[in-house]
C-alpha cells in the first residue's frame, strides 16, 4: 500500500506542495508550511534526489532534471535497477514525517510496514517476541545522543529494505548484548564457541590436556594467517563459499561473473590455503603430515558438543560432492 | 563399541578427521580465523542503507568493489553480506564483472629488449606446438593432450619442490580452466559410458592433474585404476592426485602397488618417497628414496635427493 501524490519537482514552492498534499493524504490533516516537519521533509528529499541524481548521471552520462528524476523514483526506476510499482519519495517524506515526529505519522507507520516487521521478526528471532516492539521504539523514539533511529534512512533505496536490514542489525545487537548462555546442565557455555572456547573445556587427563594445548598454540597463527596470501576477491569468495555456505551462482551476481569461474577461484583459493598450511606446519613448526592430522584431530575431539554437530555435518560424505 | 552419543560423535569426528578434504580443512580454517581475528578492515563498516541496496540489488559496480574490499577484512560485515545474499534472489544483481578479478593489462609502448626476445621465443613456441599437434599431440577425440601432465611422470611435474616437499605455491597449473573442460566435454561420452574407456580416463586424469582439478583427477584416476587395475601408471596417477588432495597415506598406497607392479620405475619410487615423508612414514621414504638413488644415480636432482636422503635417516636415528 503505497499513497501516490502528483510531485513536480523544480523548486522549493513545488516540494512543499507536494510533501503536504502527501503529508495530508497519510496523516489526515495539513501540514504547517514553515514548520520544522516541512523544513525537515524538504531537506532529506533534496539529499535523497541528490544521491540518485549522481547514480542516474553516471549511469546515462548526461545531466539529470529534477522533474525527470522525481518521475522515474516515483515510479520504481533506479539508476541500477527497477522495482514496479514503488515510489521512493513517498518514503523519503513518510520517513521524514516520523522522524520529525509529526501527530499521526506513527500511526501511518505502524498501519503500512507492522506486518512486515512482525513477519521479519517471527523469521529471524522467533526467540524473541520483543523485538519488533523494540525496533519501532528504537526507530520513532529519541535516542540518548541522537535523534530517532529512522534518520538514518537516507532514501538510497525502499523504506521496506532498509527496515529489514535494521531489524536484521538488531537481532544481531541484541544476541551479542545478551552474552552467554546457560547450557542444559546449569553451567556457563563459552562466549565464542572454537579454539578459544577449547582453552576453557578441560581434559580429564592431564597427558591429553597438555598434548592439546599444545597444538593448539602451535597450529592458531596459522589458522588467522593463512588466509593473507590471497587477494581481496579470492579470499571473499572462498570465506562466502567455504565458511558462510552461499551458494556459488549467488557469489556469482555479486562479482558479475559465470558461477564457473567463481568454481575455479574457489578451488584454487582451497589448494592454495591448504598447501600453504601444510607447507607452514612443516617448515616453520617441522611437523609432518600425520603430526598435523594428530593435531588436528585431537583438538577436534575436544570440541563441544556443538560443534561435534557443525563439524560431523562438515565431514559428511556428501561433502565432497560440494566441489563438483 | 562407543556407549553414549558424544561418544559415538568424537569416535566419528576421530575417524573422518583422518581423511579430512582439503575444503574440510579450509573451512575449519577459515571457521577459526573468524573467531580469532576480527581483522583490520579497509574502510567504515557499511550502513544499513548499503545492506539495503545489496539487498535489493540497487547497489553500483563501484559501490560493491568497496563493499568486497571491506567484507574481505572484516569478517563481522563478510557475514552479514553473506546473509544478505543468501536472503535475496541472484536474479535481482546485474552487475558487470568486478574490478577487482580483472588482471592488471600491460601498459602499450613500453616494449623493450626483453619484450622482444620473449615474443621471438613465444613465435619459436607457438610454431613448434603446432608441428606437434599436427604430427602426434592429437587423440582421437580431439584433445591436445601436449600440454598434460604425464600419467607416468614423477610429483615434480606438478611443482613439488624436492627440497620443501610441498607443492610451490606460486606455480601456475599447467592448463587453463577452459582447456580442461573443452578436454572434458570432448571425452564425456566415452567417461560416461556404461564401462568408460581406459584411455579416455587416462586422458582426463591427466587433464584434471594438469589444471589442479584433485578431486575430479582422483574420481577418473580411481575408475581408471578399477578398468585396468594391473596398469601402474593407472596407480600412479591416482597416487598424484591423492597427494594433491593431501590424502598422502592413499597416495603412498596408490604409489607402493603401483612400484610393486614395476620395480624399476624410478619416478613412481621418487613419488611413493614424497607421499611416505608428509604420511610420516620414514621407514618407507627411506626405501623408495634409496631406491631412486640406486636406479637413476645421474638424476638432476640427485644433490637433493641425497640431502633429504641424510635428513630423512637422522629422523629415523632420533625418533620422531
Amino acid at each position: 500500500m503505497n499513497e501516490r501524490v502528483s510531485i513536480t519537482a523544480g523548486d522549493d514552492h513545488c516540494f512543499d506542495t507536494c510533501i503536504s498534499e502527501y503529508a495530508e493524504q497519510i496523516l489526515s490533516q495539513a501540514l504547517d508550511g514553515d514548520g520544522p516537519a516541512m523544513l525537515l521533509c524538504r531537506r532529506r528529499l533534496h539529499a535523497a534526489l541528490d544521491y540518485h541524481r549522481g547514480r542516474f548521471e553516471s549511469a546515462w552520462d548526461r545531466p539529470v532534471g529534477d522533474e525527470e528524476l522525481v518521475s522515474h523514483l516515483r515510479c520504481g526506476e533506479f539508476a541500477v535497477g527497477r522495482r514496479d510499482g514503488y515510489d521512493l519519495v513517498g518514503d523519503v517524506i513518510m520517513a521524514a514525517l516520523l522522524e520529525a515526529q509529526v501527530d499521526g505519522a506513527a500511526r501511518a507507520f505502524d498501519r503500512r510496514f507492522r506486518p512486515q516487521i512482525d513477519q521479519w521478526a517471527g523469521r529471524f528471532a522467533a526467540a524473541d517476541p520483543e523485538v519488533a516492539d523494540d525496533l519501532i521504539a528504537d526507530l520513532l523514539l529519541p535516542r540518548q545522543t541522537s535523534g530517532p533511529r529512522i534518520g538514518t534512512y537516507k532514501g538510497q533505496g525502499p523504506l521496506d529494505g532498509w527496515l529489514k536490514q535494521v531489524l536484521i542489525s538488531q537481532v544481531h545487537r541484541r544476541r551479542r548484548h545478551r552474552g552467554p548462555v546457560l547450557t542444559a546442565d546449569g553451567t556457563r557455555a563459552a562466549d565464542e564457541p572454537g579454539l578459544s572456547a577449547l582453552t576453557k573445556v578441560r581434559s580429564t587427563d592431564p597427558t591429553e590436556e597438555y598434548a592439546r594445548r599444545e597444538c593448539t598454540e602451535k597450529l592458531a597463527p596459522a589458522f588467522a594467517g593463512m588466509f593473507d596470501i590471497l587477494d581481496e576477491a579470492h579470499r571473499t569468495v572462498l570465506f562466502m563459499a567455504v565458511v558462510d555456505g552461499v551458494e556459488q551462482k549467488k557469489i556469482a551476481a555479486l562479482f558479475g561473473v559465470p558461477a564457473y569461474k567463481i568454481t575455479r577461484m574457489k578451488q584454487s583459493a582451497i589448494e592454495k590455503v591448504a598447501r600453504g598450511f601444510y607447507t607452514y606446519a612443516r617448515t616453520t613448526l617441522r611437523m609432518g603430515g600425520g603430526a598435523v592430522r594428530d593435531c588436528l584431530r585431537l583438538i577436534l575431539e575436544r570440541f563441544p558438543s556443538a560443534e561435534l554437530e557443525n563439524l560431523l555435518t562438515l565431514a559428511a560424505p556428501g561433502g565432497e560432492d560440494r566441489n563438483a | 563399541m562407543c556407549s553414549n552419543e558424544i561418544e559415538c560423535k568424537s569416535a566419528l569426528v576421530r575417524g573422518l578427521a583422518g581423511k579430512m578434504s582439503s575444503e574440510d580443512l579450509v573451512k575449519f580454517l577459515g571457521s577459526e580465523r573468524d573467531r580469532s581475528a576480527p581483522g583490520r578492515p579497509a574502510g567504515r563498516c557499511p550502513d544499513d542503507n548499503v545492506w539495503a541496496q545489496l539487498a535489493e540489488g540497487l547497489i553500483l559496480p563501484s559501490e560493491r568493489d568497496d563493499l568486497v574490499r571491506h567484507i574481505a577484512d572484516c569478517s563481522t560485515c563478510r557475514r552479514r553480506a553473506s546473509q544478505v545474499l543468501a536472503e535475496s534472489d541472484a536474479a535481482d544483481l546485474s552487475l558487470p564483472p568486478s574490478e577487482l578479478l580483472r588482471r592488471v593489462e600491460p601498459r602499450l609502448f613500453r616494449f623493450g629488449p626483453a619484450v622482444y626476445a620473449m615474443a621471438a621465443v613465444l613465435v619459436v613456441a607457438v610454431g613448434a606446438g603446432l608441428y606437434w599437434r599436427a604430427t602426434s599431440g592429437r587423440l582421437d577425440w580431439g584433445v591436445d593432450a601436449s600440454r598434460f601432465v604425464l600419467a607416468e611422470a614423477d610429483l615434480t611435474a606438478l611443482g613439488v619442490d624436492l627440497a620443501q616437499r610441498s607443492i610451490r605455491a606460486d606455480l601456475e597449473p599447467r592448463i587453463d580452466e577452459s582447456t580442461y573442460r573443452s578436454a572434458i566435454a570432448k571425452l564425456r561420452p566415452d567417461l560416461e559410458a556404461a564401462e568408460p574407456s581406459p584411455s579416455a580416463l587416462a586422458l582426463a586424469a591427466r587433464a584434471g592433474l594438469s589444471a589442479r582439478f584433485a578431486d575430479d583427477a582422483a574420481v577418473y584416476a580411481q575408475k581408471w585404476v578399477d578398468q585396468r587395475p594391473t596398469d601402474p601408471a593407472a596407480f600412479n596417477a591416482l597416487g598424484m592426485a591423492r597427494y594433491l588432495q593431501g590424502h598422502f597415506d592413499e597416495a603412498l598406497d596408490a604409489f607402493g602397488t603401483a612400484a610393486t607392479m614395476r620395480p624399476e620405475w624410478v619416478e613412481v619410487h621418487l613419488n611413493a618417497a614424497l607421499a611416505a615423508d608428509q604420511a610420516d612414514r620414514i621407514d618407507a621414504a627411506i626405501g623408495h628414496l634409496g631406491r631412486v638413488i640406486e636406479l637413476a644415480p645421474n638424476h638432476p636432482q640427485i644433490d637433493a635427493m641425497k640431502r633429504w636422503l641424510g635428513q630423512l635417516k637422522a629422523l629415523q636415528g632420533g625418533g620422531r
